[in-house]
């Protein structure tokens, strides 16, 4: 074993100018496919995590044709909908707000309370935010004028935590009712110096709703197509390296008849042929394999400065990518071999 | 493998030999009705025009081409029905072949390159190698690669890789072909030796120096092959 090893190290030092060509391909295509996966898995997780921030109790609604939401229907791509542990009522119609919903506390003033949604009293609570730019920090008791409708400030919230998605300290929130047993946050999509999200009764709901939950799974699910569309597009590249490489080697090995004529004559058998190849092959893969996760490491490391979303390499994803890449390699290289293994001696010299 | 009811000492037996070629314009008959012995210990030299067919009988001697038709006997045993590992195994073990220039595998050294047959067998015995190094003055090249080494120390590599595994024939095919005429004689003092220590060689040379080099001498000429007198002058 020593011996064709020692074999292999010395082709490999003697010939790797014209097969370094081969190598370079399964290294580019193994580092494209393992950088795409890390970007799409980072770019996942982060909108995974975002989502999950916002809380499983979010149902997103695409439309609705409520006449007092015609203004936020103009100015929004979509609204959404908060649940709360109201969420288990199935009765008609419920108040939707109470005291302590939706988790927000307050630092002046007074949250909404279900009265205030009852009787649909035009009372606000504001976020942090729009109290400093909306009334330099003196918000409570002034008027908001949403839709036509003047809102009486009677609540300042505390600051809160935004999201990639979300940012409640823009936020207004007004007295609503529950549907169908859900209380509703309609948000305005799209305005970034100011987001509305306002209780509020909508009587005939027409519209499409989909859960939080819901909605991550269709994004997973979308994200895992395009991850497979991407497995799929990464093995043929990654089959395009290893043709590359493979050529590069059947080139070499059409100049080595020669040799294979000189090994046979001396008493090489064509299993002794194969194996020797063997090890030859699987030098050049681990080599190109090693030379990739080394390149895929640098590369994240330098990514992960400017993109913590990144993440570490993925180790799972590089050792099942690198075994399909050297069982393709071995596969398609033992082919080839096989051929060149049978050929006559006497041909092989001439 | 060796033939260990075989009392006579009868080495390869060629009867009714024949090799044809299939070609675009007609078969090519290369050998034609072959009938030789070779016993141990003998030293054939074999002559012959260019395209006579003296390589091609040198292939059949050497197990490394079936004849069209005819049988091949090598210590009294058919060689007809070897696959091609025990034909592999049995070249190994028992021939040794000295090929014209460039015969070694151009990355490994010298000494690697003697090497590759024992490593082939599986048996690997440096002190042998050290001797045949000796043997064939070329033990300070031994680290050499092929390209970095003249043309007679290429050649005295060949013959070590031919002897390491202490082969009971040599087949020699062109050896001087390529070398001066210093180095060639060199290289036929060599096999003599070889000769001397009861190794079968069979020598391919259209060089008539060397025609008196063995005790036996054919001549093949249009595929077939006539047994010569050594002292007698060659067509």
């Amino acid at each position: 074993m020593r011996y064709w090893l020692g074999h292999t190290v010395a082709y490999i030092r003697y010939r790797i100018r014209p097969i370094r060509l081969g190598i370079a391909a399964v290294v580019i295509s193994y580092v494209c496919v393992m950088m795409v996966h890390q970007i799409v898995t980072g770019i996942h997780q982060q909108i995974s995590a975002s989502m999950l921030d916002m809380g499983l109790d979010h149902v997103w609604i695409s439309a609705t044709y409520a006449p007092e939401w015609e203004y936020l229907k103009e100015h929004a791509g979509y609204f959404r909908i908060s649940a709360s542990e109201s969420w288990e009522y199935k009765d008609d119609i419920y108040t939707v707000v109470k005291s302590e919903y939706p988790e927000v506390m307050t630092d002046s003033g007074r949250m909404i309370r279900e009265t205030d949604s009852t009787y649909g009293l035009p009372v606000c609570v504001i976020g942090q935010k729009v109290n400093q730019n909306v009334f330099q920090n003196q918000g409570l008791h002034k008027t908001i004028n949403v839709n036509g409708t003047v809102y009486e400030v009677v609540g300042i919230c505390s600051p809160q935590a935004g999201s990639l998605l979300e940012d409640p300290d823009y936020t207004v929130y007004v007295p609503g009712l529950f549907v169908y047993g859900q209380p509703v946050t309609i948000e305005i999509g799209g305005r970034e110096e100011l987001r509305l999200q306002a209780y509020a009764g909508l009587w005939n709901l027409d519209c499409q709703m989909i859960s939080q939950k819901e909605l991550m799974d269709t994004m997973d699910g979308l994200m895992k197509t395009i991850e497979n569309g991407l497995v799929i597009v990464s093995l043929v590249s990654v089959v395009i390296g290893l043709v590359a490489m493979m050529q590069c080697i059947l080139y070499e090995w059409e100049s080595r008849k020669k040799e294979i004529g000189i090994r046979k004559t001396m008493g090489q058998s064509q299993m002794q042929l194969m194996k020797q190849f063997f090890f030859e092959i699987s030098a050049f893969l681990m080599g190109a394999l090693g030379i990739g996760n080394l390149v895929c490491m640098v590369l994240l490391a330098i990514g992960n400065r400017m993109c913590s979303w990144l993440g570490p390499f993925d180790f799972v994803f590089g050792i099942v990518l690198g075994l399909g890449t050297y069982g393709i390699g071995i596969l398609m290289g033992m082919c080839a071999v096989y051929g060149i293994s049978r050929l006559d001696a006497v041909e092989c010299m001439r | 493998m060796s033939c260990m009811n075989c009392s006579d000492s009868k080495m390869i037996v060629l009867e009714h030999v024949y090799q044809v070629y299939p070609m675009k314009d007609g078969p090519v008959h290369a050998l034609q009705d072959v009938n030789v012995t070779i016993e141990k210990g003998d030293f054939v030299v074999i002559q012959g025009q260019s395209g006579s067919g003296k390589t091609t009988l040198l292939h059949i001697l050497g197990l490394l081409k079936n004849p069209s038709e005819g049988t091949v006997r090598y210590e009294g045993q058919d060689c007809k029905g070897w696959d091609e590992t025990t034909c592999a195994k049995y070249r190994n073990q028992t021939i040794g072949f000295v090929m014209q220039q460039d015969a070694l595998i151009p990355y490994l050294t010298l000494e690697e390159n003697i090497r590759v047959p024992q490593m082939i067998a599986g048996k690997i015995k440096e002190e042998s190698i050290g001797k045949l190094l000796r043997f064939t003055q070329i033990e300070k090249q031994k680290n050499h690669l092929p390209n970095e080494c003249s043309g007679g120390q290429r050649q005295r590599a060949v013959l070590a890789r031919a002897l390491v595994n202490t082969p009971q024939i040599l087949l020699c095919d062109e050896p001087t072909a390529s070398l001066d005429s210093a180095n060639a004689n060199r290289m036929v003092q060599l096999l003599r030796g070889l000769h001397r220590i009861g190794i079968t060689i069979v020598l391919v040379t259209h060089d008539k120096r060397y025609a008196k080099a063995g005790n036996r001498l054919w001549y093949v000429h249009h595929g077939r092959v006539t047994e010569c007198d050594i002292g007698s002058d060659i067509p």
